[in-house]
């Protein structure tokens, strides 16, 4: 089993290729502001452009610490739109309701509640409202946001 | 006889209501972070001495009614925990003077406050449990013997069922339950209404300020990075019975009961000896090395041995470093007829009430 593990760094990105227990290939390149470009160069560079060992690969490994940076410090961060599918239940708790202020005001886009979704048991809890969500659809977009997470 | 509750004695509220849950009746966070919302727009609860009531007013008794799991992804809403109480008031054609929850432990001990914020009524401090039982022939209420209907509940949608009449408790307890499971396990529920004097003789009297104080003393032992656990003993006279780690768990959800089993292998003094935990929503009863030590209705908790922070039936995990804790059942529920509705042979036990505490109140 070939696998690339990659550790994203505070100065620099780590990338290395492992087959069983053996690390084949090591590399290092500096992490850049944005993180994907950095760990695109890794991939590139441990691969050194062998096409057959990039289909032989299995896995893909990335550790960063990126994200709890971030949220930390609350850099880098972005707005997400956030869609819930459940109403009339659920409607006095939307989503963000017990973030932090701070970090809710930073990453929190356009929310919308629409009537659907499912009890437990499988049961619609209402009929699914199409239009709502694709007038929630066009608000997010419309919004400029260009992540949105189901709730 | 009426004090504002403060908005900064929700937390502790939630964390004392989650302890006396003993693993059941649901965390309180969900509800707490709607009260929370209620308080941020300008509503305000009196809590009401229930010595203040007069005999002949007349109590909701509220409760939020269902699968604890369930209402963790079917969120409660306060906008629906009112509609049963004004059902109840216009199929009786009286108004209530004050609403109470029908339990202290978990979620219901805000259920109240919730239904108190949005209808302005006071919340009276007392509850029919002491604690978080699954059924509702389980209240102080049910052993005294009094009348068990009407009974009204109502869903998120536009359904609303009226149980007029049942011939007892555990029939009422089996017509709503099917009413709730229809619906989808989660219903909003005003039990049968009571006069003041009834609350006053027979209800569990000032639990919510007791939810209160104990949420304060794990919190303030906490923030001092003291022994919370230890804190709860001293301040409530709990008994620790095992310190462990969670090494083997089993649990299964069926009827609307959370079923299962956990066992805590011994850590420090207990180290050596094995403890066994089974649960039926809540904890009911404790074995150790093979002996049963404690049961239901003593309030048996499983406490998180670091934060103080009670684990629920559903929570409990493998590897938890957990206090096993035990505090005094309420009176009412230690006569013959509290432990016949509540002790461990309702739970389908073949023995009789075992307690950690001195003095054997049955």
């Amino acid at each position: 089993m070939k696998r690339i593990g990659i550790d994203v760094g505070g100065t620099n990105t780590d990338a290395v290729l492992i087959e069983g227990g053996r690390v084949l290939r090591g590399i290092k390149t500096p992490t850049t502001e944005d993180v994907t470009s950095g760990v695109r160069k890794a991939l590139a560079e441990v691969l050194q452009g062998d096409g057959a060992l990039a289909a032989s690969i299995d896995a893909v490994m990335i550790g960063t610490t990126h994200f709890t940076n971030a949220v930390v410090q609350r850099r880098g961060l972005n707005r997400v739109g956030a869609l819930r599918i459940g109403l009339p239940a659920s409607a006095s708790l939307p989503p963000f309701v017990d973030w932090p202020e701070d970090l809710a005001g930073l990453v929190c886009g356009e929310v919308a509640m629409v009537e659907g979704g499912h009890e437990y048991d499988g049961r619609p809890i209402v009929p699914l409202d199409r239009q709502a969500i694709r007038d929630a659809a066009k608000r997010i977009a419309d919004d400029g946001l260009t992540a949105i997470y189901g709730s | 006889m009426l004090r504002e509750i403060e908005r900064d004695e929700l937390e502790p509220l939630a964390t004392g209501a989650w302890i006396l849950g003993a693993g059941g009746g649901g965390s309180p966070y969900l509800s707490y972070l709607n009260a929370r919302n209620l308080y941020q727009q300008g509503k305000r609860v009196n809590l009401m001495d229930p010595r203040g009531l007069d005999d002949d007013d007349l109590v909701a008794v509220v409760s939020n009614m269902g699968a604890p799991l369930v209402g963790q992804e079917r969120l409660s809403d306060p906008a629906f925990s009112a509609k049963p109480l004004r059902m109840m008031e216009d199929y009786l054609g009286r108004k209530f003077r004050a609403v109470m929850s029908v339990e202290i432990g978990g979620g219901n001990a805000f259920q109240s406050l919730l239904v108190s914020a949005v209808t302005g009524l006071p919340m009276v401090d007392a509850d029919a449990m002491g604690r978080a039982f699954p059924e509702a022939q389980m209240t102080s209420f049910a052993i005294a013997g009094l009348p068990m209907f009407p009974l009204t509940l109502a869903d998120i949608r536009d359904n609303e069922v009226i149980v007029a009449r049942a011939a007892s408790w555990k029939w009422m307890e089996r017509i709503s339950r099917k009413a709730c499971t229809e619906v989808g396990s989660i219903a909003a529920t005003c039990k049968a209404p009571r006069s003041g004097r009834e609350v006053k003789e027979h209800g569990i009297l000032d639990t919510t300020t007791k939810a209160i104080r104990i949420g304060r003393v794990v919190r303030e032992a906490r923030r001092r990075h003291e022994d919370p656990v230890a804190a709860l003993l001293e301040a409530e006279s709990g008994v620790l019975v095992f310190k462990g780690k969670i090494h083997d768990l089993q649990r299964r959800a069926t009827e609307g009961f959370l079923r299962g089993k956990a066992q805590v292998e011994g850590l420090g003094e207990d180290r050596g000896s094995t403890f066994e935990l089974e649960f039926q929503n809540e904890f009911a009863a404790g074995w150790r090395d093979g002996e049963v030590v404690v049961t239901t209705p003593d309030i048996i908790c499983v406490m998180d041995s670091v934060s103080g922070e009670a684990i629920g039936t559903e929570s409990i995990r493998y590897g938890q470093r957990v206090s096993v804790v035990a505090l005094p059942s309420p009176d009412q529920l230690l006569t013959p007829q509290g432990l016949d509705h509540v002790g461990p042979r309702a739970f389908g036990y073949d023995f009789d009430y075992k307690t950690v505490f001195q003095a054997v109140k049955a």
